[in-house]
């Protein structure tokens, strides 16, 4: 059974000991939210080795980690270095065409009054929506559509709790940029719900 | 006034934590009063944002999970 930890603290004295079983808790708890990163700054194919390598650098790191982040944000900030370092190597370049214009805003007239207003929901809750087992997998599929780059910032944002500025620096995007993601992404839900109420279908 | 258009855009950035002004907030304020649809657009982009944050993270694969554990434990057998 995996361990537990409370505390920071006392995973990073374990981790520095070479504990197996922090190693564990540490893969097990943070690879999902690194390997976003990763994929978001280089790529689906070179995310896996990225991380790996990352692993190392971290616990090489980590003795002279001085806690004026949270582990998770430090952790994120090796991943992206090592990513960019990566993308400089292969010379990617980002795709920023997910930033045009939100699809949702073509909803307005001319003058700017709704075209095609929201429709009334039969929902109020959020968990009345979560219990709706087709929508829930409707909202799933909606998500696995967005960006790598729009999911590391719904992900980092949403399910990570990262404030804005942390997902800035560790993604390198502009503030403004972070943002239309997230108001896109939130679009791309409400039009998801919105279908389901009307259709009872994705 | 505000139009419809200004007003999704406003409460988004609002979301995102870019609180506006006094003058902004009454203007937004005044506009869902006499705006059903915007109205309606608040309630639901709220809801939206809170589903958001109950959703799950998806989980990584075992097979994956246990060949990152295995990279590290070899790294150390290789540095003793």
């Amino acid at each position: 059974m995996t361990a537990h930890y409370e505390q920071e603290a006392t995973l990073i004295a374990d981790l520095i000991v070479k504990k197996p079983a922090a190693f564990e808790y540490l893969v097990k708890t943070y690879y999902v939210t690194l390997s976003r990163v990763a994929i978001a700054i280089a790529g689906p194919d070179t995310a896996e080795g990225i991380v790996q390598e990352s692993w190392i650098s971290i616990l090489k790191a980590l003795p002279k980690f001085q806690g004026r982040s949270t582990l998770k944000t430090w952790m994120c900030r090796i991943v992206a270095n090592q990513a960019k370092t990566r993308i400089k190597k292969n010379s990617r370049t980002e795709n920023f065409d997910h930033l045009d214009e939100d699809q949702f805003l073509s909803r307005f007239k001319q003058n700017d009054h709704w075209q095609e207003p929201p429709v009334e929901w039969d929902f109020s809750t959020p968990e009345q929506i979560l219990e709706e087992s087709q929508l829930k997998k409707c909202i799933a599929a909606t998500l696995k559509k967005l960006t790598d780059m729009q999911q590391a910032v719904f992900s980092m944002r949403y399910m990570q709790n990262y404030s804005l500025s942390d997902i800035c620096n560790i993604l390198d995007v502009t503030d403004s940029n972070v943002r239309v993601i997230l108001h896109r992404s939130r679009h791309r839900l409400l039009e998801t719900i919105e279908r389901f109420q009307v259709t009872g279908e994705c | 006034m505000l139009s419809c258009k200004d007003f999704v855009k406003q409460q988004n950035e609002r979301i995102d934590g870019v609180e506006p002004t006094l003058m902004a907030r009454m203007s937004l304020k005044m506009h869902a009063f006499i705006c059903i649809h915007c109205r309606r657009y608040l309630a639901q982009l709220k809801l939206v944002d809170a589903v958001s944050q109950k959703i799950p993270d998806s989980e990584a694969d075992e097979q994956v999970i246990q060949s990152h554990i295995n990279g590290i434990n070899q790294h150390h057998r290789d540095q003793s």
